[in-house]
């Protein structure tokens, strides 16, 4: 099968070659742009799966505990919260302004929580004469329940229950619980100094507590922007 | 490795991609030799080799740009499609964690030495493997590679004009010629008005019109791939932005969308647990219809979930039935109810009198037909020695041969039968543990049988133990929370897609040719060619015959005149002057043309 | 609140079936009998202007295509062109061949009415187990062999489709056959009649064309040994068939319909599961093997731009594809468990 002999390419096409010397090098810019952006997107995403296993699943843990802390001048204000103790009395952060406040999240059906109570009752304890005060808020817990775990404990001081989260989002946008339990650390004057998540050790605590309690309202005023 | 390196002198465009037809395909594919494919050759333009660069060593931009041009070509996509194809199959026959992740505990059970080494392979979470991850990078960054050059190729030559005649129009795949007592001028613009007419791009040149028609196929191709580019942007972004969490709620019960009241929560890389949409959820009431005879009894028919939500804690609540098929959107978060199932209400009293538990405990079903429920009762606040309980929830209790089954999943005859425990549940000392799990390490189990208990009924544990109530039963729901700002873009980005498709399969590509030669007698002979690119589907012979029809009509007046077979049979038989003579040929056969050229 | 089904029109969808078997396996037969006894070679005209031109020289020298000139692909193929849609319908000639269409067509009635009556029984659309679907997808691919026939004159895969249709409705009506029932809550939605009935239209089309690739690859092979002058066995079969280039772009164009109408369903589907199941796509098993079906048959249309992948590679590719389907729509359903497990064969 002979062929035919080629005609000529037609003249536009070597016109056409240097437009597209010119647009393969702004291909080249382009392609670069886009293959950043795959990477970029794909190598981000693909968190999600992986994070529960099995064992995991009717926790409300969220991995990765650890300490955050505050410093004077940029602490987030604490919002006021109020709600009904476990005996049924109105309680308000409000009345605590002056005092030291360490908030704790807590459930009676939480192994951590369990493991820190002991301490976080001594601690209450030990702090009490010098206006550092203790409050509770109990989480996803039947009242009764709530109730025989401060019995077992002997935590003596009160507990709010928030069986609608509503004190738990109260914290939104400032320091927010992210698992069970969370301890918060808040000063005199309402502003969290630290967010413990995870349970806490008494020494640990202790020396999270000291340096705040230390801290005179109005130093700590002058000290603010 | 296929493909010329740069060096060679390759008319470098980079390999028609999914083209969907014979765009631009580089000298180094096998392209049958003939006028039409040259005519058509304006996707085939050096893009940037430097001539004279013979066969010198290349250097590392030269093996990059080789392997830039190797990643772009078609061969290397329709390779990588194939492996993307494989590599999910694994991810169908095999349990995946996110799916189903008891399944993968069964898997590692029952094949005790196998699943470590799947494991290692990431087999049981396909989709989310690097190596899965890598298949699917590389194929779009092939896509890219391809489509964003054509794209800035075609918006440039969106002015382009169709190429000039050629001078055998007979050669073509359609042919056709008539005779026209206009001038050949008037024939042209005639021809010209016609075809412009049809929305043909023209080119005019001497004695010959050239027109070219269907450029939105380019578009269409284009705009399908860079929509599945945009796909998966949105894809990403949404995982990146976005978050899942499920929650189980019992009956009077409410949550809000925090962490601490997430049963599960996976977010996306970006996500801020602190910054979730604050809304919030209560469930009044739920009720479910089952069928109740027939071959599909058993089986659910409705549910529906009376809830009330409000956006933030200071909006107003609304109320909502949620069911399946039909879930509730706030603030951009979507909730669904995905499963339901009961939760028997316990009053536990300890040795020392005090009641230590009261309250709901959800279990979870192990079968449909009954929902024959298991769940765990842990009081560890129990004096003297903690308590535990696992036991069963029958919705419907029936004595089947000595065995209590649950006979139907509504709660005709519920019942709750429990093994009692009693020692160290272990969460003193700070262990996480599953709240449906009991954990007997430290348990040892108490001599009194589990018997079924109706509500109101008791159970009075040993030696003082304590005493446990099943006192009523709530059901509860399961709902699972999703928030994917990438969803929208991602439906967008389908539709376009299948727009872009839809286009580039029904436009085709076509051209005409029409040249207008003064003849013998006074009369012009005009010959008209047509060539459709990728008409693999067909369609193009109708539209030239109609097309060459037209043309005539219009410079006649008169309608042709039906030319003979044989004669049309006989002038194409040759190698093809259909200029010659007065009759019409339209030669529409392939085979004609085909003959001329094998002819040669 | 319960939904009665209608059990005499349940009996009259059945017995509807039945007869469509019957009259699918009698245009079998006619089918074949036409192949037997067609004298002429059955020529395709695909274009009505085209059939006289090429009833001379060309045509005729081509009946003896066993010896047909050099070896591109298509060059044997004299009688059909380019395939073009003559736009106006053709008939069917011969007595067996006529007899074949029209008991097809027949079929194809009792198959339609079959299944509307079945949707009336149930008081909803009809695909909502495996036993409907495979009767629904069925009816699709006889509905695509016709119109195929009538529009571009392709009567000549009337047989090779048919064999399939009867066999997988054998076992239909036998095996997997499923009592009229109402659908569980999770498929009722009207969703059902979007995606669902685009994944049937898109399954009918992949069926026809993957038989269609069949005959191609077996005519493809009959040129090549006649080239090599060896004798086949399927030479005489091939006479009545034509070439490979019309095959060739028979099979394409089903999938050029076909494919858009799948991507279009797998969207359908990943809206349905959205609001059904809270995440559009969550690599359950069925969605997996869909993508991997979307993504053989993506690959078999870059094999036709893609010079050395054409013609065969191609063909495999597609039937790669269509295995897929298959698997996505029958294995997936009753070998693996997963939100799909809709079979109704189980419990």
């Amino acid at each position: 099968m002979s062929r035919l002999p080629r005609p000529a390419p037609p003249a536009d096409l070597a016109v056409r070659a240097g437009t597209a010397a010119r647009q393969g090098r702004r291909a080249v810019g382009g392609i670069a742009l886009a293959a950043a952006v795959v990477f970029a997107v794909a190598g981000c995403a693909g968190g999600p799966i992986g994070q529960d296993t099995p064992q995991s699943s009717g926790q409300s843990f969220v991995s990765g505990s650890g300490t955050s802390l505050y410093k004077p001048g940029s602490r987030p204000v604490a919002p006021v919260i109020s709600g009904k103790t476990l005996t049924g009395q109105h309680l308000s952060l409000a009345s605590y302004r002056g005092s030291v406040v360490i908030l704790n999240f807590w459930g009676s059906w939480c192994g951590p929580c369990r493991a820190e109570a002991p301490d976080l009752a001594a601690l209450a304890t030990h702090f009490r004469s010098r206006a550092v005060r203790f409050l509770g808020i109990d989480i996803r817990d039947d009242p009764t329940g709530a109730d025989a775990f401060e019995r077992t404990f002997q935590i003596t001081y009160p507990s709010l229950n928030d069986p609608g989260d509503e004190l738990a989002l109260a914290f939104r946008g400032t320091v927010p619980p992210t698992g069970i339990p969370t301890t918060l650390v808040i000063d005199r004057r309402g502003r969290i100094a630290a967010r413990i998540v995870g349970s806490v050790s008494y020494n640990g605590l202790k020396a999270l507590i000291t340096p705040v309690a230390a801290e005179h309202p109005v130093t700590t005023a002058g000290a603010a922007r | 490795m296929t493909g010329t390196p740069p060096g060679g002198g390759s008319r470098g465009t980079r390999g028609g991609v999914a083209g969907l037809d014979d765009a631009a395909i580089p000298a180094d594919r096998a392209i049958p030799d003939d006028a039409a494919v040259t005519v058509f050759a304006d996707g085939a333009v050096p893009a940037e080799t430097a001539p004279g660069r013979g066969t010198s060593r290349l250097g590392p931009v030269g093996w990059l740009r080789w392997g830039w041009r190797q990643l772009t070509s078609m061969r290397t996509a329709l390779v990588l499609l194939f492996l993307l194809a494989i590599a999910s199959v694994p991810g169908s026959v095999l349990p995946q964690e996110g799916v189903d992740p008891a399944a993968v505990s069964q898997y590692y059970a029952a094949h005790p030495a196998l699943a470590p080494i799947l494991n290692r392979l990431s087999l049981f979470s396909v989709f989310a493997a690097p190596w899965f991850a890598a298949i699917y990078l590389l194929l779009f960054l092939s896509l890219a590679g391809c489509v964003l050059p054509r794209t800035f190729r075609l918006v440039g030559a969106a002015r382009q004009q169709p190429p000039r005649a050629p001078r055998r129009l007979a050669r073509l795949p359609m042919a056709a010629s008539y005779v026209t007592p206009l001038p050949p001028d008037e024939a042209l613009s005639s021809a010209g008005r016609l075809l412009g007419g049809k929305r043909f791009r023209l080119r005019t040149g001497d004695g010959w019109v050239s027109a070219e028609k269907g450029y939105l196929r380019e578009v269409g191709n284009l705009l399908f791939h860079i929509a599945l580019l945009a796909l998966l942007v949105s894809v990403g972004l949404g995982g990146i932005y976005g978050y899942k969490a499920n929650r189980l709620l019992v009956t009077g019960q409410s949550f809000a969308n925090t962490p601490t009241a997430l049963d599960v929560f996976r977010p996306g890389r970006l996500v801020s647990p602190s910054n979730l949409q604050p809304f919030s959820v209560a469930l009044q009431r739920f009720s479910a219809t089952y069928v109740s005879s027939g071959p599909q009894a058993d089986e659910p028919e409705t549910f529906d979930a009376a809830v009330r939500y409000s956006a933030a804690p200071n909006s107003p609540t609304r109320s909502f039935e949620l069911r399946v098929n039909h879930p509730l959107t706030v603030d951009g978060v979507s909730v669904y109810l995905i499963g339901h199932g009961y939760a028997p209400e316990f009053k536990v009293t300890d040795g020392a009198g005090n009641v230590v538990f009261n309250g709901a405990v959800p279990f979870i079903p192990v079968e449909q037909s009954g929902l024959t429920s298991e769940g765990v009762v842990k009081v560890p606040d129990a004096a003297p020695s903690q308590l535990g309980f696992a036991g069963v929830f029958l919705p419907t209790a029936v004595d089947e041969n000595g065995q209590l089954v649950s006979d139907f999943p509504a709660p005709q005859n519920p019942r709750v039968s429990l093994v009692s425990y009693a020692g160290n549940l272990g969460l003193n000392s700070g262990q996480s543990q599953s709240v449906y799990q009991l954990d007997l390490s430290g348990m040892h189990r108490l001599s009194i049988a589990p018997r079924p208990l109706a509500v109101g009924q008791s159970m009075t544990l040993p030696n003082g133990a304590g005493k446990i109530t099943f006192t009523g039963y709530r059901p509860w729901i399961s709902l699972a929370i999703t928030y994917d700002p990438g969803q929208l873009p991602a439906l967008l980005s389908g539709i376009l897609a299948l727009a872009g498709l839809i286009l580039s399969f029904m436009v085709r590509r076509r051209r005409v040719f029409v040249r207008a030669t003064a003849g013998p007698g006074g009369h012009t002979v005009v010959a008209v060619g047509g060539l459709a690119r990728s008409d693999a589907a067909g369609g193009f012979e109708a539209e030239f015959t109609e097309l060459a029809r037209e043309l005539r009509t219009a410079q006649d007046g008169s309608p042709s005149a039906a030319s003979p077979p044989a004669a049309a049979g006989s002038g194409s038989g040759e190698a093809g002057q259909p200029e010659h003579g007065t009759t019409e040929s339209v030669s529409s056969d392939n085979d004609q043309s085909l003959s001329i050229r094998e002819g040669e | 609140m319960p939904i009665t089904i209608n059990h005499g029109l349940a009996a009259a969808s059945n017995g509807f079936l039945l007869s469509t078997v019957v009259l699918y396996a009698l245009g079998m037969l006619a089918y074949a009998c036409d192949f037997a006894f067609r004298k002429e070679r059955l020529v395709a005209p695909e274009s009505a202007q085209v059939s006289e031109l090429v009833s001379v020289g060309p045509a005729a020298a081509a009946a003896g295509s066993a010896a047909a000139g050099p070896g591109d692909p298509g060059q044997s193929d004299r009688s059909s062109a380019a395939g073009a849609s003559a736009g106006a319908g053709l008939w069917p000639t011969g007595f067996w061949m006529r007899t074949a269409f029209g008991l097809t067509c027949a079929g194809l009635a009792a198959h339609l009415v079959a299944i509307v009556t079945r949707g009336l029984a149930e008081h909803r659309v009809p695909w909502g187990n495996m036993y409907e679907f495979i009767a629904a997808i069925s009816c699709m691919a006889v509905l695509v062999l016709v119109a195929v026939s009538i529009r571009l004159g392709a009567y000549y895969i009337g047989l090779f489709v048919l064999i399939p249709v009867v066999f997988g409705l054998a076992l239909d009506v036998t095996v997997v056959y499923t009592p009229a029932g109402s659908l569980v809550p999770a498929l009722n939605s009207y969703w059902i009649a979007i995606h669902v009935t685009a994944m049937i239209v898109a399954g009918g089309l992949y069926i026809v064309g993957a038989v269609v690739t069949v005959i191609y690859l077996i005519a493809d092979r009959n040129e090549r040994r006649a080239l090599a002058g060896l004798s086949s066995r399927t030479e005489g079969l091939m006479m009545h068939l034509p070439g490979t280039t019309v095959l060739d772009r028979l099979s394409y164009r089903t999938i050029l319909f076909a494919f858009p109408v799948w991507t279009f369903g797998i969207m359908a589907g990943a809206i349905w599961a959205d609001h059904a199941w809270g995440r559009y796509w969550g690599w359950d098993p069925k969605e997996t093997w869909s993508f991997i079906t979307w993504v053989v048959y993506a690959g078999f249309l870059h094999a036709r731009a893609t010079a050395g992948w054409r013609g065969r590679r191609a063909a495999y590719i597609q039937l790669a594809g269509f295995s897929c389907l298959m698997f996505n729509l029958i294995g997936i359903n009753l070998w693996v468990t997963g939100l799909h497990s809709y079979a109704g064969l189980s419990g």
